[in-house]
């Protein structure tokens, strides 16, 4: 089996695992009380290492989260995302006694996995200012395609981040939801720390 | 606002929600950017040189006449035919580059200071794609239930394509006389996809050569004055 065919199934995976969160979290919650759920589409801008592999805006992101109601102005919960980087540019890479020109294609697929906690301002059937953040791992591919050959490197990493949005009801069981967050995963071994700014938009219900 | 009693029906509600929002977001993320949108984007030049060798020392050189067709003698059922009608673009890219970069060229039976000679081979890569369809065959499916649509045997397609290299070596002449031996001292490889129209083909061999010596600036001969 190739490396294209191993991508192409462990996408789905994570497809089917993520369109499958809400559904499953949804039957918990049934059980379990007052959760919020939400999914966000994610615009995420490149900082540090990771704009230095992967220099475009990533327009490609999706969040998803599920938050327990401790109190009216505190929740805690679990985040997944998916955030998809890439750059292609013709490159010469030069090394003593050697030049390289080709055509890079650097992919970066940051997957994060996070505890979460919020701190909720204003009253609770009105709009609401939120700070918050969260730690756990992030799952960082690192890809290269140049020419015909590929250079692949898979990494966890630790990651933490920092939050702060606004949620908007619309009615009683759904709001919409702004949020800006600073992913920060830290260095690993030979892979460098991965930084980037996602603004989400989306909608959270109950 | 006034929120209403809890039921299932709230619960299926938010369900389906959840489900065709994940469904939406993670379809948008699955459209892969930026994947190479043609056969030259597959392309490689890698140049080697001699750190410790003094290139302002040449003046003259001579372009061989002919492109080395490098075929697998062991098996020469595994070689892939390449045609010679590219051979004269060739030898002619690779001279205009040496005299553009202050090179003068010699009449055979003169000695050069240096020799160009190309060389060219290919070999057909084969590669294999298994993929499960997205919606197979009734009955066999997950995560619905029984009858329901889920994912369906897996195809396995099979492809193969031709890689081409070509190799342009510069020797020094004087040494190798010396050594006996054949002496590179700088040495371009073009690799990629050994596909493609005529037309594609020629565009992609002059960007290609053009690059090989473009990225070798410490080739230019900075004062010109042939030896006498």
């Amino acid at each position: 089996m190739t490396a294209t065919s191993y991508r192409n199934i462990s996408m789905k995976r994570i497809v089917l695992a993520l369109i499958a969160v809400p559904l499953l979290s949804a039957s918990v919650a049934e059980a379990q009380g007052d959760w919020w759920w939400g999914a966000e589409y994610t615009v995420s801008v490149p900082l540090g290492a990771t704009k230095e592999f992967t220099d475009n805006t990533s327009w490609r992101g999706a969040t998803l989260e599920a938050r327990k109601i401790l109190s009216q102005n505190l929740t805690v919960g679990l985040l997944f995302g998916w955030y998809v980087f890439d750059e292609a540019k013709v490159q010469t890479v030069s090394r003593p006694g050697l030049d390289v020109t080709g055509l890079p294609y650097n992919y970066l697929n940051s997957f994060p996995i996070q505890a979460t906690a919020h701190y909720y301002l204003g009253k609770r059937r009105g709009t609401r200012l939120h700070v918050g953040g969260g730690a756990g791992v992030t799952i960082n591919e690192r890809r290269t395609d140049v020419g015909l050959y590929r250079i692949q490197e898979t990494k966890a990493q630790f990651s933490v981040f920092p939050e702060i949005g606004v949620s908007i009801p619309l009615n009683w069981s759904l709001r919409g939801v702004l949020a800006v967050r600073y992913n920060y995963s830290l260095k690993s071994g030979d892979t460098p720390a991965q930084e980037y700014v996602g603004i989400s938009v989306g909608l959270a219900w109950n | 606002m006034h929120r209403p009693k809890f039921n299932r029906v709230t619960w299926a509600r938010g369900r389906v929600l959840g489900a065709v929002a994940g469904l939406a977001i993670t379809t948008i993320v699955a459209c892969y950017p930026g994947e190479p949108s043609n056969i030259g984007e597959l392309d490689m030049v890698t140049t080697v040189y001699d750190t410790a060798f003094n290139y302002q020392t040449n003046r003259t050189f001579f372009q061989l006449d002919t492109v080395i067709h490098i075929r697998d003698t062991a098996n020469p059922a595994d070689t892939v035919f390449i045609s010679r009608q590219f051979d004269q673009e060739m030898i002619n890219l690779v001279r205009t580059n040496m005299v553009n970069l202050g090179y003068v060229s010699v009449p055979s039976g003169t000695q050069p200071d240096v020799i160009t000679a190309i060389s060219i081979t290919a070999s057909r890569n084969y590669q294999a794609y298994s993929f499960y369809p997205w919606w197979g065959y009734p009955g066999y499916g997950w995560p619905c239930c029984v009858g329901g649509p889920g994912w369906g045997w897996p195809t396995t397609v099979v492809t193969s394509y031709r890689v081409g290299s070509v190799f342009i070596d510069m020797i020094d002449v004087t040494r190798s006389i010396s050594t006996d031996t054949i002496q590179v001292i700088w040495n371009g490889t073009l690799n990629g996809p050994f596909e493609g129209t005529e037309a594609v083909t020629a565009q992609r061999l002059d960007r290609l050569f053009n690059q090989s010596f473009v990225q070798s600036e410490y080739l230019r001969l900075l004062a010109v004055s042939p030896t006498p």
